[in-house]
């Protein structure tokens, strides 16, 4: 779930988001900003990608113009509107719904986010769908990291259930991570 | 993460509801923390918690008086009403955590408990799509659905999804009134 938090780690990953800018004034001595640049300061109007932390906050102070990324395009959008079940987000980014929330202040605000917990919550119905009719695991391939915790929350429910059904919950069994660790240290 | 409420957890909750036993020995009554328990005697029907009735029957020491909603008829009713109703049907909270504890270890004591079984697992299925279905009906102008005399099986099924996802919805409200 989104936390918005300083110190969640979806969060910080989520800025790490590369965003297209384009500078609207010359600033002194940030030239080493630009990809294979020599120059010391950075002109005016030259376009490259930066992280999105770094892009909004060159935005707030009106140093640079944040492009509206591909996934926010019109045209994505309307793929969006058409169907947002079937579309691979994570093709896009990983943190699609974050980064859409970061960048909304900079780009058409309201109507962005509206779209995107829309889209959001039609996602998850048809995921909460695939998960009780326990379908194709290939699902997960679609979907940001938002969604796939909340998938793994859902399978997690289902397994538990199935566990308690057949009665298996008394049994002690090894964590995930530990299991995974334990079969390194054999190959070593 | 840790700390909600798992499905061994609800069970054990569940053996706290009171069931009607019938010893058949003679003990002058069990002091236990929710209350006495007594005395018992011989073919008269006493209320106990459920998993001492459960401890009792297994030690070959009492007969289990399966609760009245464990009767083939009224499940038959209550599965009909479930089918004709949209919303849930009243019944009991821990049906499921009780119906299979007294069916592993009661069976010979509940009449048709073949059918019962089957029938309580149909009636999980169908209070399980019937969320599926209230959950298809959210819009998000209306996010609201009705899960009113939900049991606390149906509840495992979105104890820990359901919460997240409101959060997350809520969360991008917040963002899109700041604007």
């Amino acid at each position: 779930m989104i936390k918005g938090s300083y110190w969640d780690i979806d969060d910080i990953l989520a800025e790490e988001e590369p965003v297209m800018i384009e500078t609207t004034k010359e600033i002194k001595g940030a030239g080493f900003l630009y990809p294979q640049g020599t120059d010391l300061d950075l002109k005016k109007s030259s376009r490259f990608s930066i992280p999105l932390w770094l892009g909004i906050s060159m935005a707030r102070r009106d140093l640079a113009k944040i492009e509206v990324p591909k996934f926010f395009s019109d045209s994505y959008r309307n793929t969006l509107k058409a169907d947002p079940k079937i579309i691979s987000l994570k093709e896009r980014t990983n943190y699609f719904f974050e980064v859409g929330i970061k960048l909304s202040d900079s780009l058409d605000g309201a109507e962005l986010v509206k779209l995107l917990y829309k889209v959001f919550l039609a996602r998850f119905i048809h995921l909460f769908n695939e998960i009780t009719h326990n379908s194709d695991p290939k699902i997960i391939k679609k979907l940001t990291e938002l969604e796939l915790e909340l998938y793994e929350k859902g399978m997690r429910a289902v397994r538990e259930l199935y566990d308690w059904k057949e009665r298996k919950f008394d049994i002690i069994r090894t964590g995930q991570s530990v299991a995974k660790n334990t079969k390194r240290f054999k190959l070593k | 993460m840790e700390n909600e409420i798992t499905l061994p957890e609800s069970e054990f909750f569940a053996e706290n509801t009171k069931i009607t036993i019938i010893p058949n020995f003679k003990h002058a009554g069990f002091q236990i923390l929710s209350g006495f328990y007594g005395p018992l005697r011989p073919s008269v029907a006493i209320e106990v918690p459920l998993w001492l009735g459960v401890f009792l029957k297994r030690q070959q020491k009492c007969r289990i008086i399966p609760p009245a909603w464990m009767d083939l008829q009224v499940l038959k009713d209550k599965f009909e009403e479930e089918r004709k109703k949209e919303e849930f049907s009243e019944l009991d909270f821990y049906y499921m955590e009780v119906s299979s504890l007294l069916l592993a270890h009661a069976k010979e004591d509940i009449p048709n408990h073949v059918l019962i079984c089957r029938l309580i697992q149909d009636l999980q299925d169908l209070r399980t799509s019937k969320i599926r279905n209230s959950l298809q009906k959210i819009t998000v102008e209306n996010l609201y659905a009705n899960f009113k005399d939900i049991a606390s099986i149906e509840l495992q099924a979105i104890r820990r999804l359901l919460p997240a996802t409101y959060d997350s919805i809520d969360y991008m409200r917040k963002t899109e009134n700041n604007d």
